[in-house]
């Protein structure tokens, strides 16, 4: 912490009461962009196919690929990833879905090829604790009800 | 769009890698390292002695090309203005606890509270307990707010930041927030002496709390903050390099890693012998931000614009951040008399002084809008105060 671009806000204070310092790499991270909060599903019918669409990223190397869990994490399946990709850039990823109507809790984890997953919540709280305000890479949940209304919690045990 | 094969991608890359770089100059050859525990890309630029970059540099001959100059001695004199924690680096210069005090009051307290209690937002510079437990960790520090119950940990000077010598480059290059490099050298050690003094720190065991205690280059130098140790991984030695690579390296140890399983996962960070998740609501939507981020992600529709003043939505993304209010010292759009009094020098004088900047108003507020739109803004902001 010798220079300006690392003040109290960018070192990682963990829950030993020391901090991590010189945490400058992106990690490997991932969301949801279709859909999301903003762009919910109230308008689909039971039976439509729908593209779930996000965006991946890593700073330690490329996207390997993406998974997507349906049930909050117990069990994935793999997305494709589409259009470029490269080294330390946003990378596309996409899952055709048969909507059924059901709720759900929808989400996105990514790994790269430098052999990053990106943890659960609980993962990356145990280690890095929650008072850091940068480097949260932590695998983000969309809850989608019976009506298509998407909003955004956290699985935590 | 189109989709490419993984194995095909990173061939792709390599030879569109190389193959810019070959036309470039033959002899850097960008490399992949598509290997576990790289930390700065994967590609990596071979320099000399085996020393190497994250980043292409350019080795082409600058001849017959016009762009720049070579920087003048004294051009580099005045970028070169690091300072490491042992001084060095540091300029001349001294100032005093008092007349800090004062510069803070007019400066600097709008925004990081009164003796650097901390504002509405803003960062706190001051307080906090620095107190420490048997191994030397700052106990206060330990606080994680996973639970409601906890007070957030204090990052303060005194009992967060490790290096004074920060405190001083910081506020030199950064602060005041509107108008940063705004302060003498003099300044900026009186200013730093203040928040020091504020923080009950001491300096080779003379308290400096005291508004006639003068800081300077040497002093500052030797001021040791309390949590001196609080940070990780080493960056100090000849290992350091190491050390940090190492660090970085072991992720699922030290900075939080997932695993890829695939189907009956086990969420493994939860507490022993508690396997079923629970979901939890965000308590904070980003809808409870204020100004709220904008949730519309196709184009906006183009609003009718025939009632509306035509400087409205511009100064509303440009300069109602602090003409809102009068917190930053600026006249407030809808204070009839703070705009009475600032159109007394006349209307071409503050157009002026909105374009050029005046005093913590950035020239064009920071903005790169046209000297026309700003007078826009400008009108609407009269307009709305009448
Ligand atoms: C208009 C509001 C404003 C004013 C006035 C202001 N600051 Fe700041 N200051 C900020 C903000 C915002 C940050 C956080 C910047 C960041 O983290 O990128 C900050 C950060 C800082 C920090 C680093 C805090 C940390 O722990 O990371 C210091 C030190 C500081 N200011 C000192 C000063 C001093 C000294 C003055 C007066 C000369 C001053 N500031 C005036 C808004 C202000
Ligand atoms: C970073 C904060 C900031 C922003 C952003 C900002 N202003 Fe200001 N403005 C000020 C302050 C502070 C003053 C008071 C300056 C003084 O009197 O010393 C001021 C003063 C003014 C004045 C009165 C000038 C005078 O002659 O007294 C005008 C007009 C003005 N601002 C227009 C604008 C416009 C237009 C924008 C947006 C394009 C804008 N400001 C954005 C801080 C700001």
């Amino acid at each position: 912490m010798v220079c300006k671009e690392e003040t109290s806000k960018y070192t990682a204070l963990t829950a030993s009461g020391k901090a991590i310092q010189h945490f400058y790499a992106n990690e490997v991270n991932s969301v949801i962009t279709y859909p999301c909060p903003e762009k919910d599903w109230k308008d689909l019918e039971v039976g439509d196919l729908v593209e779930i669409e996000g965006l991946a990223w890593t700073g330690h190397g490329t996207i390997k690929g993406v998974d997507i869990s349906f049930d909050g994490g117990k069990n994935w399946t793999e997305a494709s990833l589409k259009g470029l990709v490269l080294p330390k850039a946003w990378t596309r990823f996409s899952y055709m879905h048969k909507y059924d109507g059901k709720p759900m809790l929808l989400q996105s984890r990514s790994y790269d090829d430098s052999d990053n997953v990106q943890p659960t919540v609980n993962q990356e709280k145990a280690v890095v604790g929650v008072e850091g305000v940068y480097h949260r890479n932590a695998i983000i949940t969309w809850q989608v009800t019976d009506m298509g209304e998407v909003s955004n919690v956290q699985i935590r045990s | 769009m189109f989709k490419l094969d993984r194995k095909f991608v990173t061939m792709g890359v390599i030879l569109a890698l190389s193959s810019t770089l070959a036309m470039a100059s033959s002899s850097t050859i960008g490399i992949y390292h598509s290997t576990s525990g790289a930390i700065d890309g994967g590609v990596t630029y071979p320099r000399v002695d085996g020393e190497y970059t994250a980043y292409k540099y350019n080795e082409q001959s600058t001849k017959g090309v016009n762009f720049g100059r070579t920087p003048t001695a004294n051009e580099i004199k005045a970028w070169d203005i690091d300072a490491l924690p042992d001084g060095s680096g540091l300029p001349e210069g001294e100032g005093s606890v008092g007349l800090g005090d004062e510069l803070y009051e007019a400066q600097c307290a709008v925004c990081h509270g009164d003796f650097g209690g901390g504002g509405e937002g803003y960062p706190q510079l001051a307080g906090g307990n620095q107190a420490k437990d048997k191994n030397g960790i700052v106990i206060t520090l330990k606080n994680q707010r996973i639970y409601g119950s906890v007070d957030a940990p204090k990052r303060t000077v005194g009992t967060y930041w490790p290096v004074a010598t920060t405190l001083f480059t910081y506020i030199r290059d950064a602060m005041p927030y509107a108008h940063p490099k705004s302060l003498s050298n003099d300044e900026t050690y009186a200013i730093t002496a203040y928040i020091l003094a504020q923080n009950g720190l001491e300096v080779d065991g003379e308290d400096m709390d005291d508004d006639d205690f003068v800081l300077n280059k040497e002093k500052l130098a030797k001021v040791v903050l309390p949590n001196r140790d609080g940070f990780y991984p080493n960056i100090d030695g000849p290992n350091a390099q190491e050390d940090i690579r190492a660090f970085f390296a072991d992720r699922a140890k030290n900075i939080g890693a997932g695993t890829r399983c695939m189907s009956d996962c086990k969420d493994p960070g939860g507490p022993e012998g508690k396997t079923e998740a629970t979901v939890m609501k965000i308590k904070y939507e980003m809808s409870d931000v204020t100004p709220a981020y904008a949730y519309a992600k196709d184009l906006p529709p183009k609003k009718d614009k025939g009632t509306e003043h035509p400087g409205k939505e511009a100064y509303e993304q440009n300069c109602a951040v602090c003409h809102k209010t009068d917190a930053m010292g600026a006249p407030a759009v809808g204070d009839k008399s703070a705009w009475t009094e600032t159109l007394k020098q006349g209307l071409e004088k503050v157009y002026e002084n909105s374009i050029k900047g005046k005093g913590g108003m950035p020239p064009k507020g920071g903005s790169s809008a046209s000297d026309d739109e700003i007078k826009e803004m400008v009108d609407y902001m009269i307009e709305a105060s009448k």
